[in-house]
């Protein structure tokens, strides 16, 4: 099931075009960060301001110039709605920059972005974090500040792994053993409560010492991956 | 080429030349209504600014190329509903018209448009007046 999510948020079928004269812009470089296929086309330089044309699966879903996507793209980024009739280039944007694919990203990489969903857990304080170590033993270097983060905040901690250590017994936390054949996911969920906006997660898959996967702040992906480390179908 | 001047009507008088330029007769000129009538579009006079830097587009290319133009001035994401109304629009009344102006010749088979010979007098109205247009709107 983690392995159906790594493929759904892959942004492989989605092209971006930046029609623009001149200078690279500010956008391009931000979409670099997204696994996503940006090529450029140039403008005759007294023509249009520069804009972007989104296609998916080849076909054309979308174009908006770029004054108004960094308009959309300044915090607090405000999306347009989930409904059907809302343009098809909205919500491939938003497919493409919700979730941040990676690749190669070594243990520590890994470990300073995991980092980062349990600093907004610990300061939302509420909901709940499901966190999948791949081992119980891998936990033991993180059981000191999980402890921290039960004790000072209200959160409910889900903690899943292979059974290969017994893990302290603290109040807010609990373990849930997995068996050896699924033990290759690094996965976290914080499902801040009523603040869909805080949400957050992210599923990492080991291969040879380095992890392919995504970050999301989509609180529905973020629920995906909730339910499939909670429902054992991972 | 020769078959299209019959012999028979030939009385010893030198055949009329045919126009040697690298311009066919039916270039648009400035002093054509024609020309002007042709230039009344918006979309038109964008399409053509377009194909003066690349020569031969596709109506699709073309299409995303305006849509994207609009995008830029109404601040808002075009829909595909939308780019099929222009290249509907550009199909059955632009370049039909721009084709019979003399301006462009569409080639159906694979879809392209190719901008034909014109003057450069002609040229520089077609930037000027999509130039302008820009600076009013800014």
């Amino acid at each position: 099931m983690l392995d159906a999510l790594l493929d759904e948020v892959g942004n492989r079928d989605k092209q971006f075009t930046v029609y623009r004269s001149s200078q690279p812009t500010e956008v391009e470089a931000q979409f670099a960060a997204h696994d996503v296929s940006v090529t450029q086309r140039t403008l005759p330089p007294d023509g249009p301001d520069p804009f972007l044309v989104i296609e998916e699966e080849g076909e054309f879903a979308g174009a908006l110039g770029l004054a108004a996507l960094d308009g959309l793209l300044e915090p607090p980024i405000v999306r347009p709605g989930e409904r059907d009739d809302v343009s098809p280039g909205y919500r491939v944007l938003f497919d493409v920059l919700d979730e941040t694919v990676f690749s190669a990203m070594d243990r520590g990489e890994l470990l300073a972005v995991s980092r980062e969903i349990e600093d907004r857990a610990y300061r939302v304080g509420t909901g709940t974090l499901h966190v999948s170590f791949q081992t119980l033993s891998t936990f033991q270097s993180q059981a000191e500040i999980y402890r921290h983060l039960a004790r000072a905040t209200d959160l409910d901690i889900h903690i899943y792994g292979i059974a290969d250590w017994a893990p302290p017994d603290v109040p807010g936390i609990s373990y849930h053993e997995y068996d050896d054949t699924h033990g290759m996911y690094w996965a976290l969920a914080f499902d801040s409560g009523s603040d869909e906006a805080q949400a957050c997660g992210l599923v990492a898959q080991e291969q040879d010492d380095q992890y392919d996967g995504f970050w999301t702040d989509d609180s529905d992906m973020v629920g995906n991956i909730r339910a499939t480390l909670s429902d054992g179908s991972y | 080429m020769i078959e299209y001047y019959p012999t028979m009507s030939n009385d010893g008088v030198d055949l009329p030349q045919r126009n040697r330029e690298t311009k066919p007769q039916t270039a648009p000129r400035l002093s054509d209504d024609e020309l002007y009538r042709a230039l009344s579009a918006r979309r038109r006079r964008r399409l053509l600014y377009l194909l003066l830097v690349e020569d031969v587009a596709t109506i699709d290319k073309i299409a995303t190329v305006l849509a994207g133009w609009d995008a830029t001035e109404t601040g808002t994401m075009v829909t595909p509903d939308e780019r099929t109304e222009i290249m509907l629009e550009l199909r059955h009344v632009h370049l039909p018209r721009l084709a019979e102006a003399g301006f462009v010749a569409v080639d159906s088979d694979d879809d392209t448009v190719e901008l034909l010979p014109l003057d450069d007098a002609v040229v520089d109205l077609i930037c000027q007046s999509v130039e302008s247009e820009d600076e009013a709107r800014s």
